[in-house]
């Protein structure tokens, strides 16, 4: 069976083929988006650069390319994995499979063809494109959410109960509602026991951050403590119930922000600039992530967590350069908004 | 085949009229020409700042959209809109200007908070709503922009209209009226020496008779 020692040797081999910074940069300096196309066909992208260009072109052509190869990438490190750390790389990859019914359930809801649903569906968690595509072809939410419970995913029930909830009120966030709460409770229950310790850090750390960006946004509409309640994922480390509805009042912001600094939350400005704040508050949680293939533990999850981050981080940046390049951009401009890792 | 114009006073009365009427049409008419382009250069004005604020608008708003995109995927934008789009309204109100009918776009107020474009704040990240807003910017510059480039088109067609309209009176329709105006009075000016000629002689004759007898 194979164990971490194992998967850990197959995706260090995995990290030597991520792009150096000055590739980053060279291709950064492309002339024009044919240019830059042609450039990154000699990279590890090439291959699926190449089935993508059969279907698309230009910057469509990058992005499909880059959402194909990270599919790939992670059903390989699933593949070479069993048992309990497969069970754990599976809770990893569970957000794509939370993102992938997001945006199912919101173009079903929408009444949008499965077609145009499935242009905002990335198959890289373990909902394999089969079942996504069913789901965005289902005739009516309940459909929808049986094909869910068929193959027993582990929001099923969310979703079956969102969409009753939506059918009695006609409120299409309550079925996104649930599933982030699901998501949370059920990654946090199976992250338990020695060999879990990490990845649990990373979840509470991420609903934590979640939860501050939600506060932040929801502090201008200026809701009632119940309205803006609905949108807290409990679960978090150091962002309670009560530390939320106090971020998300703009009266009271100021004195919860100095609560939550002094519990060590990495951000330390209060931001007026929400864009700001989330591109620094990503970027230093990217670069506690990826640290962890270096600092982590060599026999757990820690090197998985980091190459997934390095790598989610790359095709990011390269999806930034496309569109540099194309819209011929300041590099500085590409540069500043580039995720380091 | 030039109408044949009978030079009888009656005729010549009538067309001094006609005279004074154009006369009057042509002031009238460059009276509303100059109101109009007056109202045409404030409009000119006001349509190039909103073409202004509009490239403003979209710069920004392209830009953040394509970072949007490259750091959250396309797949996660896609998303984001689904629940997004609506029909808007617009109130279209008619205004009569010197007998123009100029249309008036109103201003609708086109942002929106992110709750009421159904964009979720869990799972909708501060660049993606934020774009959504610069958009929306965009959608309200498209409208000023259509609302003064609608009221100059018709502007300027009324402009067209009223100039051929004073040209033909000055250069075709007044010039005629005077023409004939010259010619009946000269044929009965003609007419009335022929009659007092005529008059004289016979009471020549008359005078002539009269010694004799």
């Amino acid at each position: 069976m194979p164990d971490f020692p194992y998967i850990n040797a197959r995706v260090r081999a995995m990290r030597g083929r991520l792009l150096a910074p000055t590739q980053l940069e060279d291709l950064l300096a492309a002339a024009s988006l044919p240019a830059l196309i042609q450039a990154l066909a000699a990279t590890p992208y090439g291959h699926d650069l190449q089935e993508a260009l059969t279907r698309y072109e230009g910057v469509r052509a990058v992005d499909d390319a880059l959402a194909r190869n990270l599919q790939r990438t992670t059903r390989r490190i699933l593949e070479f994995a069993d048992g309990p750390p497969h069970r754990l790389i599976t809770i990893l990859l569970l957000r794509w499979d939370l993102a992938n019914l997001r945006a199912i359930v919101r173009g079903r809801h929408a009444g949008r063809s499965a077609g145009e649903t499935l242009e905002a569906v990335i198959p890289a968690g373990t909902l394999g494109e089969g079942v996504l595509r069913e789901m965005a072809g289902s005739p009516t939410m309940t459909a929808l959410a049986g094909a869910l419970e068929v193959v027993n995913h582990p929001l099923a029930p969310a979703l079956a109960a969102g969409v009753a909830e939506d059918a009695r009120t006609n409120d299409p966030l309550a079925i996104e509602l649930s599933l982030e709460r699901a998501y949370a409770e059920y990654v946090l229950r199976q992250a338990r026991g020695a060999g879990a310790r990490a990845l649990r850090e990373i979840l509470t750390a991420e609903l934590d951050a979640a939860n501050v960006k939600t506060a932040l946004k929801l502090a201008p509409a200026g809701l009632p403590d119940e309205q803006r309640l609905r949108f807290f994922t409990p679960g978090g480390a150091l962002v309670t119930d009560r530390l939320f509805l106090d971020l998300s009042d703009e009266g009271r912001q100021a004195r919860a922000w100095a609560r939550l600094r002094a519990q060590g939350f990495p951000v330390k400005e209060l931001p007026r600039d929400l864009v700001a704040f989330e591109r620094t508050l990503d970027a230093a949680m990217a670069a506690t992530l990826a640290q962890r293939y270096v600092r982590g533990d060599p026999l757990g999850l820690d090197i998985v967590t980091g190459y997934l981050t390095m790598k989610s981080a790359e095709v990011a940046n390269l999806r930034l350069i496309a569109r540099g390049v194309l819209l011929g951009l300041p590099r500085e401009l590409v540069r500043r908004e580039m995720v380091r890792v | 085949m030039a109408e044949v114009i009978s030079p009888t006073r009656m005729n010549l009365l009538q067309r001094r009229n006609q005279l004074r009427v154009a006369q009057q049409g042509v002031d009238l008419l460059k009276r509303k020409r100059d109101a109009l382009v007056a109202d045409f250069f404030k409009i000119v004005r006001q349509s190039l700042a909103a073409r202004d604020q509009l490239a403003a608008a979209c710069r920004d708003a392209y830009v953040l959209l394509a970072v949007a995109k490259a750091v959250e995927g396309r797949e996660a934008l896609e998303a984001a809109a689904i629940p997004a789009r609506r029909d808007l309204l617009i109130d279209i109100e008619v205004r009569n200007v010197w007998g123009t009918k100029i249309p008036e776009v109103a201003v609708v107020p086109v942002r929106r908070q992110a709750l009421e474009r159904g964009q979720n704040p869990v799972a909708t990240s501060a660049r993606t709503i934020e774009s959504a807003a610069n958009f929306e910017e965009v959608v309200a510059a498209i409208l000023a922009v259509a609302a003064t480039e609608i009221k100059l088109r018709k502007i300027g067609e009324e402009i067209k209209k009223t100039t051929r309209r004073v040209n033909a009176l000055e250069q075709v329709v007044i010039p005629r009226l005077r023409g004939e105006t010259r010619y009946i009075s000269s044929v009965l000016e003609q007419r009335a020496r022929e009659d007092v000629f005529r008059l004289k002689r016979i009471k020549k004759k008359l005078e002539a008779k009269a010694a004799d007898a």
